[in-house]
């Protein structure tokens, strides 16, 4: 029982279970989003993008160009940038158009990070490692407070736009001719989207953000009635899936972010078979 | 203002001299047509003929490389908020994501809402405006099923529904009857018979399947790419026109004094 209090008293276990939370709001809008527009890859091309640029920020902190500017912000740019390539390309609403986009930005992200982390000595390498693997026990109160102010960007802007968004989702030309600004708002939801996802891969690393992000969404999509209960039942498994995750890391010495993926996706197959056993 | 005056035109749409072109394309060639207001017309034409796009050219959400277009006398490109405020579209039933967990109201909803500002939250006259059109169309006790839960028939009139949500002075349908179940069919041709009974609403409507329509129309349209024939069904249905219109032979059949084509071109 001590054991217990001193783990839920430190810092790091503090730290690590606010971010989970602030992530847990994030997919709870991100996920929805994705998931409803059928291009759930965009958080895999988005975080990978974030790590080519924290992976640039840090190689130019190492040649000595840049001083004391963080990584961060260049995952933002790349992250940002990548969305927008990907919204250029579905302008029209075509998934197809969008995922083809999604692949070539993951390949260019890719390439750029291969050729920036070559190039990075491997004394910096840790740095850019937390966007690959990420690690919740290692954020700083600076990880914190970047992640929450993204968290109430993303989370306001969903809470505002939320019907455009899923209107765009169900039928573009309908909405379209309604009256709907849907270029506007297609622009928006992908670039609310690719700042949750940039923000969470600093988080949970560029490999685990999909499982964050994308499998409670997927598995609450199944069951699902209403675009509200899409989010809260995103919400519950993010947050359940996290804290569970967080605890049983300190208790059998496994990186958090590896059961909390285990566990979303689990949730996932669970919904799956749980819809066709009721149809 | 401008609203009030529309309803003073004599015609609800005026397309006169209109080509389209993608790339080097020409989709729509020299298109000119009148619909009169609360008038019913059907326009027929095989897959690629430009029916979806000459929908478009008419809400003013495509531009066309030469004529000009007015629905209710104003210009759709120019007055754009107001035009589409006068219609209500039915776009292709295929068209539609069952991906997004939306039930029937709240895709009704998303006619009335469409006006509002976001965060766009309806409130109860919202929800009454709904459950009229719902009931317009015959199936208000489905509002709260999951739309992909629903027949296909069911999804068109669901769809419909939305655009009546607006209180709408002229609809556009683009393949209702694509897919559907009799019964489906018969809830929508009466429904557009009591909007132009009661509210004076015109429909132009595109379509593969003309029979089940044919004794309510007051104007055919064969379009392929350019208008090929136009006037009564009786005066267009005839095998020579429509082998031109489709470039395969179709066959026409009088039934009690009507003319039915035997056409089988359907999308989806």
């Amino acid at each position: 029982m001590d054991d217990m209090l001193v783990i839920i008293e430190s810092p790091f276990f503090i730290r690590a279970l606010i971010g989970t939370l602030l992530s847990a709001l994030v997919a709870s809008s991100v996920g929805p989003l994705l998931v409803s527009r059928g291009i759930t890859f965009l958080a895999a091309e988005v975080s990978h993008a974030a790590l080519g640029g924290a992976a640039l920020g840090v190689l130019l902190d190492s040649l000595g160009l840049i001083r004391n500017v963080d990584p961060l912000i260049f995952a933002f740019t790349f992250g940002l940038i990548s969305g927008l390539i990907t919204a250029y390309a579905g302008e029209k609403g075509v998934i197809e158009k969008m995922e083809s986009a999604i692949g070539v930005a993951l390949a260019m992200s890719m390439s750029l990070a291969v050729l920036f982390l070559g190039m990075i000595r491997s004394e910096y390498m840790p740095k850019v490692w937390g966007y690959l693997i990420g690690d919740l026990l290692l954020l700083t109160n600076w990880d914190l407070t970047s992640l929450g102010i993204a968290t109430l960007i993303t989370v306001t802007s969903y809470m505002m736009f939320h019907r455009e968004f899923m209107y765009i989702a169900f039928d573009m030309e309908g909405a379209e001719a309604l009256g709907l600004r849907v270029k506007i708002y297609h622009y928006l939801s992908i670039m609310i989207a690719s700042l949750g996802v940039v923000v969470a891969t600093k988080a949970l690393g560029a490999i685990l953000v999909y499982a964050f992000m994308i499998a409670p969404a997927a598995a609450a999509n199944e069951i699902s009635k209403t675009t509200s209960q899409l989010s809260m039942l995103t919400l519950m498994i993010v947050v359940v899936s996290g804290t569970v995750g967080l605890f049983s890391s300190f208790y059998m010495d496994f990186p958090p972010s590896g059961i909390i993926g285990l566990l979303t996706t689990t949730s996932y197959i669970i919904a799956l078979i749980s819809k066709r056993r009721h149809s | 203002m401008e609203t009030c005056n529309v309803m003073n035109e004599k015609y609800a749409i005026e397309v006169d001299n209109v080509v389209v072109a993608f790339n080097s394309l020409v989709v729509l060639d020299h298109v000119s047509l009148k619909m009169k207001k609360g008038s019913f017309i059907a326009i027929l034409g095989p897959n690629g003929a430009g029916k979806t796009t000459l929908l478009k050219v008419i809400m003013g959400l495509l531009k066309p490389v030469k004529g000009t277009v007015k629905i209710f006398g104003l210009d759709p490109l120019r007055n754009g908020d107001i035009v589409r405020s006068l219609i209500g579209y039915v776009p292709q039933r295929q068209r539609v994501s069952l991906n997004v967990p939306m039930r029937v109201i709240d895709i009704v909803l998303m006619g009335v809402l469409a006006d509002k500002k976001p965060p766009r939250v309806p409130k109860d006259e919202c929800y009454e405006r709904a459950f009229r059109a719902l009931k317009t169309v015959g199936i208000d006790d489905l509002w709260d099923v999951q739309f992909s839960e629903l027949s296909g028939g069911q999804q068109q009139r669901v769809l419909i529904a939305r655009a009546l949500s607006r209180n709408p002075k002229l609809l556009l349908l683009d393949e209702p009857m694509n897919g559907v179940d009799v019964a489906s069919q018969r809830e929508i041709v009466n429904a557009i018979g009591k909007l132009k009974r009661e509210h004076g609403v015109g429909t132009l409507m595109v379509t593969h399947d003309v029979n089940p329509i044919v004794e309510h129309l007051d104007k055919v349209i064969l379009l392929n790419r350019r208008v090929i024939a136009e006037g009564k069904p009786e005066e267009v249905f005839n095998e020579e026109v429509l082998t031109i219109a489709y470039g395969s032979k179709i066959r026409v059949i009088t039934y009690e004094g009507r003319c039915y084509a035997l056409i089988g071109d359907t999308h989806g």
